[in-house]
């Protein structure tokens, strides 16, 4: 479970992004995260995500304060972050191989598990270095690589920008199955209406 | 304003301080004549220096959507790209004046003479950068050409066969330049050592302004659209480092388990690392020319404590490696963070280096076996600066990402 107490941020005194929200989640419940632009919701998933702190409240997962123990935390977690900022030099497929590893996860059948996954998302160029990589195919490394370690949690903002059509569909089914294994998932997006049929619950920002 | 550089002024007082401390530390009780020799294989050195590393510090310009949105141009462009890569000679130059001007033993002697070699070797400085610029701006069709033609194919598989050596051609056009600038530089020093040595230190220092007039006139007069040679080269570095890796390349063969040399928690940050840089820049090329350096002055048999001083000072310059890889290209504050804890890439950081320090041993050991410096303990010391310094360095590393966190 997932506990959010009294959660305040803001970035200068006087100027709440949000203050005090309060609120548990269930593993395995998938979360859409809604609202307009610059409402505060992707200062939210940073803060789920460990690349913001709270000015006050904490937030909990399986009784890990994230904030206090994050590396604790972030074994746990599966990420696509609001950048595409990868790095350059490496191939998709090293980096998924690098993620792997950094878990202990890396054996035998690691590689096909790579190519597995880069065939479902229609990424060809995974032999290539990131750096030449179009706003869509990074998003689609980004998508695998948080996906490739079967994290219980899953923070993702906005991860349908970019992306196809035929690509959203295929991301959704993606996390269909995810979600079907017990992953709890937090996920912000434009394409509400093609997430629907994910989402157990929504938090309407601003909150 | 989006096109300043955006290191912290903290980051840049550091840097700064670590510079005049090092040029004081190494200087502070030198007579004039120890200075200038100093000076000229400084000079010797930066030659080398500003030769081999334009380029890798102008392209791909990750800032060149900011340039297209404000369609910057014409002396704006110019003016651009002399200040992204001359803030890194600034420092170099603060290292310069320490070695000049800081005397424990006579403060005031000597300052005509010392003010003089400081405007030769800000003139050569500036000039050669200017040089650097010129040529490098320019390169992007001819580079293009060899790596995507008939001609170029064929050389390619003449190197990979004949030679055994798997080098892009289209690097050929930067690697003529590297030569022909150092060979140009480090001859001028050597021309006006010999007319110091003849007709006095004025006359030296007046020879510097040559390469800074020839620098300056050409980067500027020669380049008055320099928007079209900017965005060729531009593209052209971005393909070259995304395409050029392929089945023949170091970096697709290394395995992450060839590194046995680094600890298994880290190994992998390592590795991802090596990956990185090996495609960014040649870098085994890169402290192979800094050896040869340290050689050539080795061999003008200079004293002992000055060669100790280079060494030093070249153990040191491997480090830039690390701040290569503290760039958000390289290391996604984000990821980093999601994927280790921050002690660990500060201890990956730390370990990365160790590759260099092999090849360091060997050839200290060598010069001391041809040329009889430096001795066991100088050599201990050396290592001993090159190991805290790394750390140094990654520690700044890890707390520019612990800095990040909002």
């Amino acid at each position: 479970m997932i506990e959010i107490k009294n959660l305040t941020k803001q970035y200068k005194s006087g100027h709440p992004i949000f203050s005090g929200f309060t609120k548990n989640i269930k593993q395995g419940m998938a979360v859409g995260v809604v609202g307009p632009n610059g409402s505060g919701k992707t200062t939210f998933l940073r803060i789920l995500s460990v690349n913001s702190f709270p000015t006050e409240g904490f937030v909990k997962y399986k009784n890990i304060d994230i904030h206090h123990q994050p590396a604790e935390y972030l074994k746990y977690v599966g990420l696509v972050h609001d950048e595409e900022t990868l790095p350059d030099h490496l191939t998709a497929s090293e980096l998924l191989e690098w993620v792997l590893r950094n878990r202990d996860l890396w054996d035998e059948s690691s590689g096909k598990k790579i190519e597995d996954i880069f065939n479902h998302l229609s990424l060809d160029a995974r032999n290539e270095q990131i750096g030449t990589f179009s706003t869509g195919m990074k998003k689609k490394t980004q998508i695998a690589a948080a996906l490739i370690s079967n994290p219980e949690l899953l923070i993702m903002d906005e991860p349908l920008r970019g992306l196809d059509k035929e690509t959203r569909i295929v991301v959704m089914n993606l996390l269909k199955d995810v979600k079907s294994q017990n992953t709890t998932i937090f996920m912000s997006s434009h394409y509400v209406s093609e997430e629907n049929e994910l989402f157990d619950e929504m938090i309407q920002f601003p909150l | 304003m989006a096109l300043k550089n955006n290191q912290s002024l903290i980051f840049k007082a550091l840097v700064a301080g670590v510079a005049i401390a090092m040029g004081v530390s190494w200087m502070h009780d030198a007579a004039i004549e120890e200075r200038v020799i100093t000076l000229r294989y400084l000079m010797l050195g930066a030659a080398g220096f500003i030769s081999f590393v334009t380029p890798y510090l102008l392209f791909p310009d990750s800032k060149s959507k900011l340039i297209q949105l404000g369609n910057i141009s014409g002396r704006n462009l110019i003016s651009y790209l002399f200040n992204r890569t001359f803030s890194y000679y600034l420092y170099f130059y603060l290292f310069i004046l320490a070695t000049l001007f800081a005397d424990t033993l006579s403060v005031g002697s000597e300052l005509i003479v010392k003010f003089s070699y400081s405007v030769y070797a800000l003139l050569f400085i500036t000039g050669l950068h200017s040089l650097a610029l010129y040529m490098y701006l320019k390169v992007g069709p001819q580079s293009q050409y060899w790596q995507e033609s008939e001609k170029g194919k064929e050389l390619r598989f003449k190197l990979a066969n004949y030679f055994k050596y798997p080098m892009d051609p289209g690097a050929i056009p930067s690697l003529v330049n590297t030569v022909v600038l150092a060979l140009f530089g480090m001859l001028f020093i050597i021309i006006g050592t010999v007319v110091g040595n003849s007709m006095g230190f004025i006359a030296e220092a007046a020879l510097s302004l040559v390469v800074f007039l020839l620098g300056v006139v050409l980067y500027i007069a020669r380049n008055r659209k320099p928007e079209r040679k900017y965005y060729h080269t531009n593209s052209f570095f971005s393909e070259f480092f995304g395409a050029s890796e392929g089945e023949d390349t170091i970096t697709a063969r290394r395995e992450v388990d060839q590194l046995w040399w680094v600890p298994s928690p880290i190994r992998v940050n390592v590795w991802q690392y090596l990956q990185q840089i090996d495609r960014k820049i040649p870098a085994g090329r890169a402290v192979a020319a800094g050896h040869v350096l340290v050689w050539l002055v080795a061999y003008q048999k200079p004293d002992i404590n000055f060669m100790v001083g280079i060494w030093t000072l070249f153990a040191v310059t491997h480090h830039l490696f690390i701040l290569l890889t503290m760039q958000r290209n390289f290391s996604p504050h984000w990821m980093l963070r999601w994927l280790s804890p921050i002690k660990s890439w500060v201890f990956s950081w730390f370990w990365m280096q160790v590759r260099w320090l092999l090849p360091l041993v060997i050839s200290m050991n060598a010069q001391l076996f041809v040329f009889g410096v430096p001795r066991g303990s100088d050599q201990l010391f050396i290592i001993v600066v090159y190991l805290t310094s790394a750390m140094a360095v990654a520690s700044v590393g890890g707390f520019r990402l612990k800095k990040s966190i909002l």
